[in-house]
């Protein structure tokens, strides 16, 4: 009777295992998403499809999510939070997944510089400069102005009017080139 | 050893009862749902079959309002995109075996568009335009130009001359606005 009672508990486990191997569950997630890093010397958060995070500090030299992800699934790596005073940019940061891990998205940090200059004869409100998608709003009586985004060294930059203010034209002046070592204070925007 | 053999049977079937009872046996009883990641705006409408559930800017989860059977099939689907978003959907398909669906992940991505235009009068030499940091080297014989990095809708763009030809000044007009639903092409260069 003992010998019979083993049997039927082992009996029992053994069903239990196969029904909840039946019940089944998500697929597994098993692609790595990560890359190397290059200059970095701050604290660097990158994200992943906007929701797993990773930090990063001076001197990483490579990261890889710790969300795995599957097989098909879309994958885009962004800057979440840029170092203080560095630009950092990602290379092939999206695609799909394939059937191996992902380990190209690189990012290469680069010291940045804030962009900016002098404004003449503004007395309307509504100027809108813009520097790419970046822009500033600059007020009524204003005679100076500085771009929200600092422009990483050897950028390109290059400011427009995106929108005139009432009643007043404003134009440019040496208001494109790339970024240097310090930061850009001479772009000259006059208004009439 | 008979005894044994009955008992043997009675608990196959209370284990086999359990187990299916564990799995949802039939009944309408699983919920289908998953992650939801980018999702900045309003419009998300996701389908499986005839059943449709409403996902709001900033969600980080969802759930289909219906439940399905076990055993029962699904595929979901976009049915309506969020304004300036696409979202793609992963293991959106598969068949419910007893827990709740929760790995139908959703991730939305901004829409872009290219900015390019057309160029006039230029002499060959090297023309380089620049939106913000994104630059573009006209190719030698080519009337068009496009630049390399889309831009999202809603963001602001502002194209400029780089690198002006040898001898000659190039003016851009139509090169600042903000990117709508389609691609730019009407940004016009013409050098003298």
């Amino acid at each position: 009777m003992k010998t019979s009672l083993s049997h039927l508990r082992l009996l029992a486990t053994s069903i239990m295992t196969i029904a909840l191997a039946g019940c089944g569950g998500g697929s597994s997630s098993n692609i790595s998403i990560g890359g190397t890093v290059s200059g970095l010397t701050g604290n660097l958060m990158l994200s992943n499809n906007l929701s797993n995070n990773i930090n990063l500090s001076a001197g990483a030299s490579s990261y890889a999510f710790s969300n795995r992800i599957q097989p098909g699934e879309a994958y885009s790596v962004t800057v979440q939070q840029q170092p203080e005073n560095q630009t950092c940019t990602v290379a092939n940061a999206s695609g799909i997944a394939g059937t191996t891990d992902i380990n190209n998205i690189n990012v290469t940090c680069v010291p940045n510089h804030s962009l900016g200059g002098t404004i003449s004869g503004l007395t309307a409100s509504g100027l809108v400069l813009a520097n790419g998608s970046d822009t500033v709003n600059v007020a009524a009586g204003s005679n100076s102005f500085t771009f929200p985004r600092r422009v990483g060294e050897n950028a390109s930059y290059g400011i427009t009017v995106l929108t005139q203010p009432a009643g007043q034209t404003c134009t440019v002046n040496n208001g494109t080139g790339f970024m240097g070592k310090g930061d850009v204070t001479t772009v000259q925007v006059s208004c009439i | 050893m008979k005894l044994c053999n009955r008992a043997t049977r009675l608990l196959v079937a209370i284990a086999a009862s359990v187990a299916l009872t564990a799995c949802g046996g039939g009944y309408t009883s699983i919920s289908i749902g998953g992650k939801v990641t980018g999702l900045t705006t309003d419009g998300l409408v996701l389908a499986n079959g005839a059943s449709t559930v409403t996902i709001p800017a900033n969600a980080s989860s969802y759930t289909f309002p219906a439940q399905i059977g076990n055993y029962d099939g699904y595929a979901v689907s976009v049915q309506h995109q969020p304004t300036g978003l696409t979202c793609a959907v992963a293991n959106s398909s598969g068949t419910a075996t007893g827990i709740d669906i929760t790995w139908i992940n959703v991730s939305c991505t901004p829409n872009t568009h290219t900015l390019g235009g057309t160029v006039s009068g230029w002499n060959g030499t090297q023309l380089v335009l620049a939106n913000g940091s994104d630059n573009v080297t006209v190719t030698p014989g080519s009337s068009t130009f496009t630049f390399p990095t889309s831009v999202a809708e809603g963001a602001a763009y502002g194209v400029v001359v780089l690198t002006q030809p040898t001898g000659q000044a190039c003016t851009v007009s139509h090169g600042t606005g903000t990117m709508s639903t389609a691609n730019v092409v009407d940004v016009a260069v013409n050098c003298q």
